[in-house]
């Protein structure tokens, strides 16, 4: 391997996935991994203190009696959606119900798409109760070595003398002893479920493993279950809820709210009837309708979910005076324009006979295309007219017989409609009312944010890889350049520049949001991180793929299409997962340029509000827990789709 | 711009220019040149007229003005110009970046091979750290640092004290002092003849180099064991203690640095403008020379393709670029000169030998006023709450994916050579150190520059917790001045030298690599 | 029999890479239907010049005539050219993320702008010519490496080419499985294909050969039919080469 091919690359051992070995007593097992030599028992200890030092300070610190944990409670929603109306506000219609249907949208697909693409597999019923048994242990042990009282004081005090702290540590792994053996109220509760879990755990995988495989149950099961026991929790868990009554925090006793509650109920009964729908449809249908199906709706989730549930578009112009009349106004003479006399060009630039003549009919259009920048224009029909250019220059190269044709003249009336419409949508003012400034806050302005960044960066990710492989010079030169200076630069100073500077170029009348300038610097931040991902794929692709392409008279074109970018983005498909979870993560530095993202609100919202002034530490953790939860478990995913493409290649 | 040469007696067919593939390919390659430099001409334009509507600057006037700022912490917390503002912002940036990367080395190094460990508890609580923390953003950990550190609980009115004399009692000292203002530990500060026994510790060091080389060469002569190793950490030893003492011969230096400060300062502009661009076109020169003498065959110079003679051409362009530049703009020249005479007026003043002491002393921090928590000073070296927060941040965060880059190389390399190894019958710490850390090494540098850069760039997020780098300070700076155009193409300039300088340093170690391979 | 027409034709082809000079004045003139074996030491530069017959490398001096028409910088011709000259790599190069039938029917789809069935029923009569029709939905990480060779073949015949070029077909491939491979070339030999074939296999350049070629450092060094090259041969080097391979 070249070292600076790819250099984030790091090898998987083998021993990760490697099967069990034969199983050990417990004390051969302790001796053999733990005490095995005199260093090996001085690193063990050192590990424990760590791990006791570590436990008992965190457990203080989430059951210390002065914990506002209140805060995050009471200001759930504003840390998922911000001020989305949302109830009893009689001056703004609730409209919460909107994002519930998302949600749900979002819960159907993917559990249509668990049915679709048959995920799962067969799990052991022994090696699931070796899990729970963990797990179980796991409790207990956090039970163990928290602390015996609540305003115990942990360390981190005033002075910390290096010595000081070996003492502490030393101190502390004698007294947790001790005071693990006079556990009492919640903690010994506590433990005595965790234990209870182990030893049942135990108990079961040890009476289970003599039938091994046979008993065996689907592993879809296990997140179902999980799910049925929170949406269970959740009608009967005594936990209360907190929410503001005009200004001070109210408290409810009682189950949770059942504004909350029951959305997810259904919410989670729909996810199961839809896999269900879904395996009844591969059964009967086939999958492949499944799956195009599941395609198309992934791909409009996005769009349809921000612009026309969440936001709701007035395409009425009689509301306000001030809407855009979508049947007299401007967006259907634009369709006209572009989709049905577009339509008709590009069915005639696609007959097979027309050769050279395409060509330069084609490059004209673009030219055209191109010169509509000059002129004052709505952005609309410039951005249309371009996309048109585009489909117009395919046309010779990806148009074949007349049912090719006409599925190539389908696709451009179909991405014409949709984007004049998407594009209408996005002008038309939205007639849900929000107190703020931007209808998107939260958790979900960073979701919306992550997701359409890597998604508007994926085509110009794969120009610029294109460009910077490319044998032309100029392409190359110009691709390197955008790539190595934006991966040098801070992605702040990017948010910066767009955020600041970008309207500076711009003409007088355009006006951006923060949102979508946020977005515009994510695209192009992520698209150079991109294009080295897909760099790295094509360089994979042996020259004879080229060779034997050309030789069969493809098109560079064609060539690029057919042969080349499939082969390279099935290649890249775990990087670009991970280039995905990184890009969630940088959202949150929106947060410094002042959008009302899921960290913002948890920094800077909450510890100001009047109740709940100063509190910080308590926001943060909970949202970097939900930060580590998605990553992490997006990251697990890719994990596994690296070693199925991995076996693939084999 | 076609490679087609006229032979007599073969007719060639004419091709007209829309079908001619080497003329399609460079009318569109031109033809994009100009697309993209035309978006930035009406880009550009437009921005003139939005600048003097705005009434924003858009001149690099407020370098050399008061900027009407002061700084939280830096070597000037009051800067008078703003060229100085952003200087200190950059040297706290790299403050930062440096203790940040020797760190989370270490760190790193510590967590990757913990996660190798074959003991089962060090291996989970290692595999524990690293999914923990790469998997929350970099952001939130460093406002939770911040979070933390501010409200350390303690007495705040003293600010701290070490245990053993009263807290308020002056002159007493500890090793380690945390409060909610900062972090205070023990460490060497230079003293008076630092760098002259710097200087004894270089020569120390170059020669070691040969000691061991001499004693390795000695070995695989004699085949007995001859303490390499040991002979070349002792040469360096021996030189820092002489120098410990004599280190005043080394005062000569200072003369010497003081006659180059007054050489930069005699020196009219024009004769830097003229070396430069003489050594421009003595580059663009040398490179043509070479590519030429690439495609020369014993028959004579082969034929150049049309990118041949793009890459020469531009090579050309780049070289004149250059004179054009130095001769257009005297104040680059000037800078070179006026900072070259800085430099060498710097380092003359430390080689100035005052009144003695030692080189080299160690402070440990102290309380010297109840309430007044070091900035800057003898008394230990001190974290501020500003500084604390980004150093911890990124020194966790990175040593995380370290820990993964140096398991990475370390597995791929272990698995074939170690049989290789023990089948040559070498003890396991041989194994490590001949066979498995010198191969792992090559492989671990390259994506190991990669998380340097990214640390030194996750640094402006200090700008979150209000730690005076140079986006922070640049910030700060656009808001009482208004030049945010030039301040964010300072940031580009800075963010991408640094990134080129280590990613050149990376290039260079690799090539080094290559060649040794061959 | 009628007078052959000539379909290639070069005069004074040369070729550089970098400073490296891979052919050095070629001449020759093939002419249809016929058979014309290369052979040659490694590096003789007999892959590089069947390689600019379709301009897969470009010629930088002298000329290249196919079936009348000059290779040049000009697009059309090259199109043209392209989708006349079938070329079998030594490496297969078959396209791994689509299934044996795609393989053959994507150029006449999408070059020749044929109907899918159409191209489908014309694909599966050429896998059965080469001999493997079930194994049509299979994708070639699946096949032997003879298999792989003889979907190439098919694939490359699928444009209906007039002239067919072989880059070592039989090199990369296990001795088991050569025979496979050379039936199915002589098989297309004897339908009247005209062929330029560069390969280390003797018994197919004796048994089906019109012509043979033999290049040294970028020339053509000697030619001649089989019976007179390898009985026979004039140039000292030839001499060499036949004696280190035979």
């Amino acid at each position: 391997m070249e070292p600076d091919m790819n250099p984030g690359k790091v090898v998987l051992p083998d021993d990760e996935f490697a099967p069990e070995s034969p199983p050990l007593s417990p004390s051969m097992w302790m001796r053999e991994n733990l005490f095995s030599n005199k260093v090996n028992v001085v690193l063990t200890f050192t590990a424990l203190s760590i791990i006791a030092f570590a436990v008992r300070n965190m457990v203080a610190w989430i059951f210390a009696p002065n914990r506002g944990w209140e805060a995050v409670a009471t200001n759930l929603r504003l840390l998922m959606v911000q001020s989305y109306p949302a109830g009893p506000e009689p001056a703004i219609p609730d409209q919460f119900a909107r994002i519930w249907l998302s949600v749900g949208i979002v819960v159907v697909l993917a559990t249509l798409s668990l049915a679709a693409w048959r995920v799962g597999s067969r799990v052991a019923a022994t090696s699931f109760f070796k899990t729970v048994r963990t797990g179980g242990a796991v409790l207990a042990l956090f039970a163990f070595l928290g602390p015996p009282t609540q305003d115990y004081a942990f360390l981190g005090g005033v002075d910390i003398p290096v010595v000081g702290v070996l003492f502490r540590l030393l101190g502390s792994l004698v007294t947790f002893l001790v005071e693990a053996t006079l556990m009492t109220g919640g903690r010994l509760v506590v433990f005595a479920i965790g234990a209870a879990i182990a030893v049942a755990g135990h108990l079961a995988s040890q009476a289970t493993k003599a039938r091994g495989e046979e008993l065996s149950f689907h592993s879809l099961f296990i997140p179902a279950g999980a799910g049925a026991l929170v949406i269970l929790a959740l009608w009967v868990v005594p936990i209360g809820h907190y929410f503001f009554v005009e200004g001070a925090k109210g408290f409810e006793p009682g189950t949770i709210a059942a504004s909350t509650k029951v959305p997810w109920t259904l919410i989670a009964l729909a996810g199961v009837v839809a896999y269900f729908l879904g395996r009844v449809v591969v059964k009967f249908l086939g999958e492949k309708l499944l799956k195009f199906v599941l395609g198309l709706g992934w791909g409009l989730a996005l769009p349809v979910i921000v612009l026309l549930i969440i936001r709701d578009p007035d395409f009425n112009p009689e509301r306000d005076g001030g809407g855009i009349d979508f049947l007299t106004g401007t967006d259907v003479t634009i369709w006209l324009i572009f989709g049905v006399v577009g339509s008709v060009v590009i069915g005639f630039l696609s007959l097979p006979k027309l050769g050279e003549a395409g060509r330069a009919i084609a490059g004209l259009l673009m030219i055209g295309s191109l010169a509509m920048w000059a002129f004052p224009m709505l952005m609309r029909a410039r951005l249309i007219g371009f996309l048109f250019a585009l489909f117009a220059i395919g046309a010779q190269t990806f148009a074949g017989d007349s049912r090719a044709r006409a599925r190539y003249v389908g696709l451009w009336l179909a991405m014409a409609t949709l984007l004049v419409f998407f594009l209408g949508a996005i002008n038309a003012p939205g007639s849900v009312e929000v107190p703020g400034k931007s209808i998107l806050g939260g958790l979900l302005l960073t979701f919306v944010l992550a997701l359409t960044s890597i998604l508007l960066s994926f085509p110009i990710g794969l120009v610029m890889a294109l460009g910077r492989t490319s044998t032309m010079p100029i392409f190359r030169v110009i691709s390197t350049m955008y790539i190595e200076l934006v991966r040098g630069i801070p992605f702040i100073t990017i948010l910066i520049f767009f955020d600041l500077i970008l309207v500076l170029f711009l003409p007088g009348n355009s006006e951006f949001d923060s949102v979508t300038l946020a977005i515009l610097g994510g695209t192009l931040f992520s698209a150079a991180y991109l294009a080295e991902n897909v760099r790295g794929g094509l360089q994979a692709i042996p020259k004879g793929q080229y060779e034997a392409a050309k030789a069969m008279g493809l098109s560079t074109l064609q060539l690029t299409v057919f042969i080349i970018l499939p082969q390279a983005l099935r290649a890249v498909i775990p990087s670009l997962v991970g280039q995905t979870i990184a890009i969630f993560k940088d959202t949150s530095l929106v947060a410094i340029i002042g959008l009302f993202d899921f960290l913002f609100i948890a920094d800077k919202v909450i510890p100001a509000q009047t109740i709940f002034l100063g509190i910080k530490l308590e926001n943060i953790v909970f949202i970097a827990g939900v930060y580590w939860i998605f990553t992490f478990s997006f990251s697990r995913a890719s994990l596994r789709l690296e070693k199925k493409v991995g076996l693939g290649e084999r | 711009m076609t490679i087609q040469i006229d032979e007599p007696g073969l007719q060639h067919q004419r091709v007209p220019p829309w079908r001619n593939v080497t003329f399609l390919k460079w009318a569109a390659q031109v033809i994009f040149l100009a697309g993209i430099l035309a978006v930035f001409w009406i880009l550009g334009s437009q921005a003139g007229d939005n600048l003097e509507q705005r009434g924003i600057s858009v001149s690099f006037d407020f370098l050399a003005d008061p900027p009407g700022i002061a700084l939280a912490e830096g070597i000037d917390v009051r800067p008078d110009t703003g060229g100085r503002a952003l200087y200190t912002g950059i040297v706290n940036m790299l403050r930062v970046s440096v203790a940040g990367i020797f760190a989370a080395t270490i760190l790193g190094i510590i967590i990757g091979i913990a996660r190798l460990s074959s003991n089962w508890i060090v291996n989970k609580v290692a595999t524990v750290y690293i999914e923990i923390i790469r998997n929350i953003p970099l952001l939130v950990q460093i406002i939770a640092w911040g979070v933390i550190i501010t409200t350390v609980p303690g007495n705040l009115e003293l600010d701290s004290g070490p245990i053993g004399c009263a807290l308020a009692e002056p002159g007493c000292e500890a090793w380690l002092v945390v409060s909610n203002k900062g972090a205070s530990f023990a460490w060497f500060f230079p003293g008076d003849g630092f760098w002259q026994w710097l200087t004894f510790l270089m020569i120390g060091t170059g020669v070691s180099v040969w000691v061991y080389r001499w004693r390795m060469r000695l070995k695989e002569e004699l085949g007995d064991e001859t303490y390499a190793l040991t002979w070349g950490t002792l040469t360096v030893v021996v030189f820092a203690a002489i120098g410990w003492f004599v280190h005043p011969i080394m005062g000569f230096l200072g003369y010497l640095w003081g006659w180059m400060a007054d050489l930069f300062d005699a020196l009219p502009v024009w004769t830097v403008q003229t070396a430069l661009a003489l050594l421009a076109v003595f580059f663009a020169g040398m490179w043509i020379k070479g590519f030429l003498d690439d495609r020369r065959t014993p028959a004579g110079l082969a034929k150049l393709t049309d990118d041949d003679i793009f890459r020469i051409g531009s090579a050309a362009a780049a070289g004149l670029a250059g004179v054009l530049l130095f001769f257009s703009f005297a104040g680059i020249s000037d800078w070179i000169l006026n900072s070259g005479r800085d430099l060498f007026s710097v380092m003359d003043s430390k080689f100035e030998f005052l009144e003695g002491g030692s080189p080299l002393a160690l402070s440990r921090p102290s309380i010297a006023q109840p309430g007044n928590f070091p900035n800057y000073g003898p008394t230990g070296l001190t974290m501020t709450k500003l500084f604390f927060p980004v150093f911890v941040g990124v020194t966790i965060y990175t040593a995380a994916f370290i820990a993964e880059v140096v398991r990475g190389g370390i597995l791929a390399i272990s698995k074939g050579q170690s049989e290789a190894g023990l089948a040559l019958g070498l003890r396991r710490n041989q194994l490590l150190r001949f066979i498995i850390l010198p191969q792992a090494f090559r492989i671990i540098l390259p994506p190991m520059g990669n998380q340097y850069l990214n640390l030194a760039k996750n640094t402006s997020l200090g700008i979150a917790v209000a730690y005076p780098e140079v986006v922070a300070v640049g910030q700060t700076l656009y808001n009482q001045t208004g030049a945010t155009i030039p301040i964010v193409l300072l940031w580009m300039l800075f963010y991408v030298s640094v990134s080129l300088f280590i990613s050149a340093i990376v290039n260079w170690y690799n090539r080094r690599v290559a060649l040794v391979e061959r | 029999m009628t007078v052959k027409q000539d379909i290639i034709v070069c005069e004074g082809v040369k070729k550089w890479f970098g400073d490296f000079q891979a052919l050095k004045g070629v001449t020759t003139t093939v002419k249809e239907q016929e058979v014309v074996v290369v052979i040659g030491p490694s590096g003789s530069g007999k892959s590089t010049f069947i390689r600019t017959l379709n301009r897969l490398e470009v010629h930088q001096e002298g000329t290249i005539i196919i079936d009348g028409i000059e290779l040049t910088n000009d697009l059309k011709n090259i199109e043209k050219i392209r989708s006349e000259v079938g070329m079998v790599f030594q490496q297969f190069n078959l396209f791994p993320h689509l299934s044996v039938l795609q393989n053959v029917t994507l150029a006449p789809i999408w070059v020749r702008k044929k109907p899918k069935a159409e191209a489908e029923e014309l694909a599966m009569s050429l896998l059965e010519r080469v001999g493997i029709p079930e194994q049509a939905d299979k994708f070639p990480g699946q096949l032997s490496g003879g298999q792989q060779q003889r979907v190439a073949i098919a694939r490359s015949l699928a444009m209906e080419p007039r002239i067919m070029l072989f880059d070592e077909p039989t090199s990369a491939l296990d001795p088991e499985m050569i025979k496979e491979v050379l039936d199915v070339m002589k098989e297309l030999a004897l339908s009247g294909m005209t062929m330029i074939v560069v390969t280390h296999e003797m018994g197919f350049a004796k048994e089906v050969a019109d012509r043979v070629l033999f290049f040294d450092y970028g020339l053509v060094v000697e030619e001649g039919t089989p019976e007179h090259f390898f009985t026979n041969p004039q140039h000292d080097r030839t001499k060499l080469f036949l004696s280190q391979i035979l």
